[in-house]
């Protein structure tokens, strides 16, 4: 009686092929799959940074909302803070937060709305723009302190490095009449 | 030997496992993918909302600008806007009875050719002829303004808040309420196509938010308060500010001659130190402020006494006068002891009349609307000054016509040398402004008032004769006053009068004939009580003719006895039988008292002078009123009159443009206290004594020199709206010296501006558009 052996050889070949290809397109997957899960990752960061910036451009605008444009206790329409207006908390009048410009690696914000540093944004920086406007025309910028519109723009940044200028997140804008 | 198949199974669990590893992975990255797509959404969204939200904001404000910018041109007679009035106003479809309506010219701009009358075309013009924003298109048509009369709703254009292609933009819609009464606007913020709504509600309305408005020197004198704001005009015109003319406005401390050795010359020290260091303008001086600071640390003897953080005249007093150094000053034990705070000592007894008045400042102390304990417990009235009275001489700010730079240059000083006291105004305000003009402070002139009487002169017209009702009252006694002086009481009179007296008579609504020149005591006035005089009176002697002074022995003599005065071919030699010059000594009037409109000022003619307790009241729920000894025959008296009647008289105590008027006495009896409500019209007014206005004092006299009562001479600081004590040498030369034997005390003066006032008819004032922001919402339809 004769046995009939089973060819495992060549099946033994085969598996170590096909072994070798399903290594092969796995790593690739993956790799393709990690490439893509870091651009999702960095999407997801994008995305809730774009969320907080968008935030702290709010919070800037509620502060200044119901601002007027001269000051409120000299009467004056002095471009910037008048003499003693030393921190934000004694800024009155719109134009005293033109050039403001703050962040948490400086300890010195951001800031919501009562003016209060938010606490654990410490690589947040926020910019401010006043800019004289006709109001008019809103896209046309006038000398500062000549109209009765001004402009506040506000750029809110992400800041990797304390020295980093950082990546702008998003821009706010608003128009302020008097 | 037998293979079992188990490694065929083998190699296929390889594999499979490996495709479930794949789809695993797969399947995560998958949903890694859609959610981080997702959150990328959210926050686009999120900076989206915020972008087309600030455009949307940004609108509102735009509107308010260009609202009150266009609501104030259209200048109106009509006290209200009610009874469809502002519905008619706003489409432009006013009728005469609506009164006149003068459209002031565009500022700034040309328009070729209006849409129409009311202010919705005048707002749909702006937009058109003056806006030059860029287009905007949405969804490839360009957003422009429209008007759509028969809705009465106007939209402006989109308007991109700055330079680009993907700015965000606003487009605004206005139209009227409902009720007439203001306007609502919604402003639509747009970006990508991010759309968010927000709107708010403007009142059109007629306000004149002063407590005082000038157009001659005002001057508010010691132990005074005035509870609202100060409009000055006086100034501008050339010369006014010449030294010899006075200025703006004086205010005199009212913290002077209660102590003369040592709280004077402190308050001296820091007068001196606010003329240089008082960046503010409020009359205090803050340690804690980097300028104001270093100016108090020269005078060490300036201190915070009271905490608040300012270092004013109410700290000096209290350093002086809190004897028990508890930082109270006690005045009233009693009073104090019936507020809870024992058994305590008085402290001060020089001037009850100043302490009551600042204890008894701003009442409603929590602002709930009534006065009550709760108010006491706050300091309101609790016997003891400290620093819960929060003292202040105008709670409220200053407005001036004339600039700062110039008033400062004339007198080579600073303002503030005439400005003693402390300023608070409400939070959004600077304490003091230069420079105001027009539609924020207007010039008044008598002019204005040419049709505001006529209501009142109507209900006179119809009225029973005088000498009739004096006569159902029981008749003219003959009784005549000994040669009275005028002003009454005052050591600077200028003329004397005998007087027919009318004691005790009840008027109803009356026209007091010309030439009267009476002496009215005890007499009840109910109704419209209305002075005639002659109108024509613009020759300058006319305010002479037939004056007179004491003369030899007592006797009273003419002071010009040559002279004359022709009107229209009629000569003149005593113009008092054409004229009125009346006092009301312990009157009751219940109702409004106006008058003819003199053309020109002429004090020693048309002159009403309210001495005594007389007393005004028009609500039968005054709480004043009602604490009134006899206060339920006046509340019966006032809820017998038609409502319409009392709602009307509401408006103004007093109307009497043109003419001279002295409020109070030359005494400081507090019980005798004149009270007056509403929109107060005078040629000039003097109150002195003790006195209470809740409402607006408006003069529309201006001295220029050589013109009308000055054009024989004399300067302008003559002719002053004054308020309250004065000395003979500080003031206007009326005032009893505090050194003169027949000095009987300081008075006590307040004056609260009343937000609620409404203005009497024919008054032509601008419309005012004033946001509403409670009526801010986020939402709206379009």
């Amino acid at each position: 009686m004769s046995r009939r052996m089973p060819s495992t050889s060549s099946r033994r070949g085969f598996t170590l092929v096909e072994t070798g290809l399903a290594i092969i397109i796995v790593s690739t997957a993956m790799l393709a799959m990690l490439g893509a899960n870091e651009s999702f990752s960095k999407q997801n960061y994008w995305g809730e940074r774009a969320a907080q910036a968008a935030r702290l451009g709010g919070e800037i605008r509620e502060r200044t909302m119901v601002l007027t444009m001269a000051d409120p206790v000299t009467g004056t329409e002095t471009w910037g803070p008048e003499f003693g207006e030393a921190t934000v908390a004694d800024w009155d009048d719109i134009d005293d937060y033109d050039g403001l410009d703050i962040s948490g690696w400086a300890s010195t914000g951001p800031i919501d709305s009562a003016g209060s540093v938010i606490p654990g944004m410490s690589q947040w920086r926020q910019a401010v723009r006043v800019q004289s406007v006709d109001p008019t025309n809103l896209a046309v910028v006038v000398a500062n302190g000549s109209s009765e519109a001004v402009r506040v723009t506000v750029d809110v940044y992400w800041l990797d490095q304390p020295s980093s200028p950082g990546e702008l997140m998003t821009t706010v804008t608003w128009v302020h009449v008097q | 030997m037998m293979y079992s198949t188990n490694q065929s199974s083998r190699r296929g669990v390889s594999s499979v496992l490996a495709m479930i590893f794949m789809a695993l992975v797969a399947s995560l990255t998958a949903v890694m993918a859609i959610v981080s797509e997702g959150n990328v959404r959210s926050a686009e969204s999120a900076v989206r909302v915020s972008r087309s939200l600030s455009a949307a904001e940004s609108g509102l404000q735009a509107a308010a600008w260009r609202l009150r910018r266009e609501s104030s041109r259209f200048v109106v007679e009509a006290g209200s806007l009610e009874d469809g009035f502002g519905d008619r106003l706003w489409r432009g479809t006013w009728v005469a009875a609506d009164g006149t309506i003068q459209t002031q010219q565009v500022d700034g701009y040309l328009v070729p050719s209006t849409s129409g009358t009311g202010v919705m075309h005048a707002i749909y013009d702006a937009h058109v002829w003056h806006d030059s924003h860029g287009v905007i298109l949405e969804n490839g048509v360009a957003v422009t303004a429209l008007i759509d009369e028969a809705a009465g709703v106007v939209y402006s254009q989109g308007i991109a808040i700055h330079d680009g292609d993907t700015a965000p933009w606003f487009q605004l819609k206005y139209e009227m309420l409902a009720d007439g009464s203001g306007i609502r606007v919604t402003s639509r913020g747009m970006f990508d196509d991010v759309r968010r709504l927000v709107q708010m509600d403007f009142m059109l309305e007629k306000r004149i938010e002063y407590a005082v408005i000038g157009q001659s020197r005002i001057m508010i004198g010691k132990n005074v308060l005035v509870d609202g704001p100060i409009g000055a005009l006086y100034g501008t015109m050339p010369g006014e500010l010449d030294p010899e003319n006075g200025d703006p406005l004086v205010l005199r401390s009212d913290f002077y001659d209660l102590d003369l050795v040592t709280l004077d010359p402190l308050l001296d020290s820091l007068h001196a130190v606010i003329q240089v260091g008082d960046a503010d303008g409020d009359g205090r001086m803050r340690p804690a402020h980097a300028g104001e600071g270093a100016a108090l640390d020269a005078n060490p003897a300036l201190q915070d006494h009271d905490g608040d953080q300012y270092v004013d005249e109410f700290d000096l007093f209290l350093f002086v006068f809190d004897v028990d150094d508890d930082d109270q000053v006690v005045y009233d034990p009693v009073l104090a002891h019936a507020a809870g705070y024992g058994t305590l000592v008085d402290e001060f007894a020089v001037d009850d009349d100043l302490a009551e008045m600042l204890d008894g400042a701003d009442p409603d102390r929590n602002k709930d609307g009534v006065v009550d304990s709760l108010d006491t417990a706050m300091g309101y009235y609790d016997g003891v000054l400290d620093a819960r009275d929060r003292y202040a001489k105008i709670r409220g700010h200053l407005s001036f016509a004339v600039d700062v730079a110039s008033w400062e240059s004339a007198r080579s000083g600073s303002w503030q040398s005439r400005a003693e006291g402390v300023i608070r105004p409400s939070r959004s305000q600077a304490p003091s402004t230069f420079g105001v003009a027009d539609p924020q402070l207007v010039s008044l002139t008598s002019d204005m008032f040419l049709n505001s009487t006529n209501w009142y002169e109507g209900k006179a017209n119809l009225a029973t004769p005088f000498l009739t009702q004096v006569a159902s009252n029981g008749g003219w006694s003959g009784e005549m006053t000994d040669p009275e002086a005028v002003p009454w009481g005052s050591s600077g009179a200028y003329d004397i009068f005998d007087r027919p007296v009318y004691r005790n008579v009840v008027f109803g609504d009356v026209k007091i004939p010309m030439g009267t020149n009476a002496l009215f005591v005890d007499c009840w006035f109910i109704g419209v009580t209305w002075i005639e005089t002659t109108e024509d009176c613009t020759d300058n002697d006319w305010n002479y003719v037939g004056a007179r002074e004491l003369g030899p022995g007592g006797v009273p003599q003419l002071r010009f006895p040559e002279m004359t005065v022709d009107i229209n071919g009629v000569t003149y030699s005593d113009t008092t039988p054409f004229s009125n010059n009346l006092r009301f000594d312990s009157c009751t009037f219940l109702g409004t008292l106006a008058g003819d409109r003199p053309l020109e000022y002429t004090h020693w003619r048309n002159k009403v002078q309210l001495t005594g307790n007389t007393r005004f009241f028009i609500d039968p729920e005054d709480e004043d009123m009602l604490a009134e000894p006899d206060a339920a025959i006046l509340h019966g008296m006032l809820l017998a009159m038609p409502e319409v009647n009392r709602e009307e008289m509401a408006k103004t105590s007093m109307m009497l443009p043109g003419w001279s008027v002295d409020v109070g006495n030359f005494d400081s009896d507090t019980s005798t206290k004149v009270k007056l409500t509403g929109t107060i019209v005078t040629g000039l007014i003097d109150v002195r004594g003790s006195a209470d206005i809740h409402g607006t004092l408006l003069t529309t006299f201006r001295p220029v020199e050589l013109q009308g009562p000055l054009a024989y001479g004399g300067t302008p600081d003559a002719f002053n709206t004054t308020l309250g004590y004065f000395g003979g040498d500080d003031g206007d030369m009326e005032g009893v010296d505090v050194n003169d034997p027949e000095f009987a005390g300081f008075g006590q003066i307040t004056i609260r501006y009343d937000e609620n006032a409404t203005l009497p008819d024919g008054i032509p004032w601008p419309l005012q558009a004033s946001p509403l922001s409670v009526t801010w919402y986020e939402g709206g339809s379009w």
